[in-house]
């Protein structure tokens, strides 16, 4: 019945819409699910040579993507455009990251203890069309290909939903924005350039960084290693509430090289959203409430009871500010064990 | 009332008031009933034009006032974070995750290199991630005025903003009662380097894992397809 009112409601827009009479042709040729389908397959198949930004509510990089499958390999290699040099390049599954010295992204992690992120659990999306809602949204026009449109819906106030742009011909993804239950865009990206099924030269992978650059090299999880049998014990954290449909995907304890530190890590998905919680022992100077947001992502800082004394709960993810709130306060001491 | 206070109101709701102006008309506003009534419903207007449920007149405006407010008590704060260089201590390899690419040069990856340091502007010299800390009150407050109030009128216009959270504008907030023991009323330097850090290893995290790229929406394809 209600695809009969769809065609029905196509047909009369499309008498005065050129646009719509494409749309319908699209509606008729592929689900919203296919069009998913084939984005995938576009972006890990195809050769393409493009420049996109990149908005997070606040700033806008720029960069350029070479992407290439050489004997079944893929290959690919990402350039920041603007400010610092950055570059990611990568082979299969092996990853170069290029930084330069005094690159605050160093900094940053030097601030925190590193380690193997273990996942725990393997990442159950069965319940994912439960809770989002995936439509045709029209069409449109980006980097000057035309566009068939898809809206990811979120149906409560705990996550934010999508829209997709995807090139008519291909499935490209051209253009996705993250938005916010009054609509309201928290993150965009999109292509303003873009050369599909292109040949592209080896040479096209190297580095352009220039001498004394930081390289470092890292080495993607395969999807089969989904769960990591190590011998490091289960969190004694959990979140106590959390949105329908999130599941922890990961979790590790970390310390800081002389054991004065140690830090627990939680991270749930719902399979399109996700969000970290880390906890450690709250500092001895003290720490401020932080509630800070950028773009999608948001950080919240709280203070809970912890088995011997207080700990610093700091919630990141792309979630709603209450919902980030909520989860904070909820995290707790396992006792059980 | 007059032309200029009708002036004024306008371009508060276009949010092209500047903060002296905006205070101005607050001020007006208290005091002046007509012009209270027109902003109201001026407001109305605006909300029903949008579909946004209608909104708690006072709120808006303490949560106003108070955003004003804090920025004044944060400046120093702000100052002090925006023109701190972070300076590398020891160069170590990047051992964070970046992982999974592939599947997408996309969102997760561009907010792995999209982390700021600052070189595009001059104003941001020292957050990698700019943060605006905010309550929730000044943050459904500003978010029913012209989104362009709050960037262009009530926040400073320093790129690296920081407006500190504060429990006595979020004084109905639990969470923060419950914390008041340990935690301080404002963030310090480390606070938001601390938060600074999360948030990569967040993206980190999310890029290795895959979650918010390309992949689940595929994910979430073969379960419409089942």
């Amino acid at each position: 019945m209600i695809s009969i009112v769809r065609v029905i409601s196509l047909i009369l827009v499309s008498a005065s819409l050129p646009s719509a009479a494409v749309a319908e042709e699209l509606f008729e040729d592929k689900t919203p699910s296919q069009w998913l389908w084939q984005m995938n397959e576009a972006f890990t198949q195809k050769n393409y040579d493009g420049i996109f930004s990149y908005y997070n509510g606040t700033d806008l990089s720029t960069l350029r993507v070479v992407h290439a499958v050489v004997n079944g390999v893929q290959r690919e290699r990402l350039v920041h455009l603007n400010g610092v040099r950055r570059e990611i390049i990568r082979k299969g599954d092996e990853v170069s990251c290029i930084l330069q010295p005094g690159d605050e992204l160093l900094t940053l992690e030097n601030s925190l203890p590193s380690g193997p992120f273990a996942r725990a659990f393997t990442r159950n999306f069965d319940d994912l069309s439960g809770h989002y809602r995936l439509t045709f949204h029209g069409v449109g026009r980006v980097a000057g290909r035309d566009a068939i449109r898809l809206a990811i819906n979120a149906p409560d106030r705990n996550r934010f939903g999508h829209r997709l742009w995807l090139d008519t011909a291909t499935g490209f993804l051209l253009r996705s924005e993250m938005i916010d239950e009054h609509g309201t865009r928290l993150e965009i990206f999109q292509f303003s350039s873009i050369q599909l099924d292109v040949s592209i030269d080896a040479d096209q992978f190297e580095p352009s960084a220039p001498h004394g650059s930081i390289v470092s090299h890292l080495r993607l999880e395969s999807d089969t290693a989904s769960v990591k049998s190590s011998g490091t014990e289960p969190i004694p954290w959990h979140a106590g509430w959390m949105p329908r449909g999130f599941k922890m995907s990961a979790w590790d304890l970390r310390q800081t090289p002389n054991a004065s530190k140690s830090i627990s890590t939680l991270m749930y998905s719902d399979g399109l959203a996700a969000f970290s919680v880390f906890i450690e022992d709250m500092p001895t100077q003290g720490a401020g409430n932080v509630v800070s947001r950028n773009g999608a992502t948001i950080v919240v800082t709280v203070s809970v009871k912890g088995p011997k004394k207080a700990q610093l709960v700091t919630v990141v993810g792309e979630i709603p500010t209450d919902t980030a709130k909520r989860i904070a306060r909820s995290v707790a001491y396992d006792t059980s064990r | 009332m007059s032309e200029k206070m009708n002036e004024s109101l306008s371009a508060l709701m276009d949010g092209e008031a500047d903060e002296l102006e905006l205070r101005r008309t607050l001020n007006e506003l208290s005091e002046n009933d007509e012009l209270r009534s027109r902003w109201e419903r001026y407001h109305l207007i605006s909300a029903v034009l949008k579909k946004e449920p209608q909104i708690d007149q006072v709120r808006i405006k303490t949560g106003i006032w108070a955003a004003l407010d804090l920025e004044e008590e944060s400046q120093s704060e702000d100052i002090l974070i925006s023109a701190s260089k972070i300076q590398a201590s020891g160069v170590r390899s990047w051992s964070g995750n970046i992982g999974k690419l592939a599947v997408a040069a996309t969102v997760a990856i561009a907010v792995v290199l999209g982390v700021d340091t600052g070189t595009d502007s001059g104003l941001d010299s020292g957050q990698p991630a700019q943060l605006v800390a905010e309550s929730s009150i000044v943050e459904s407050a500003l978010s029913t005025v012209p989104e362009s109030i709050s960037e262009e009128g009530v926040n400073s216009e320093t790129a690296g903003l920081l407006v500190a959270s504060s429990e006595a504008v979020a004084g109905n907030d639990e969470l923060q009662q419950a914390s008041v023991e340990f935690m301080s009323k404002h963030p310090t330097l480390e606070d938001m380097q601390r938060a600074n850090a999360y948030q990569l290893h967040h993206a980190q995290s999310t890029a290795i894992n895959k979650h918010p790229s390309m992949v689940p929406f595929v994910k979430m394809a073969s379960f419409e397809n089942k």
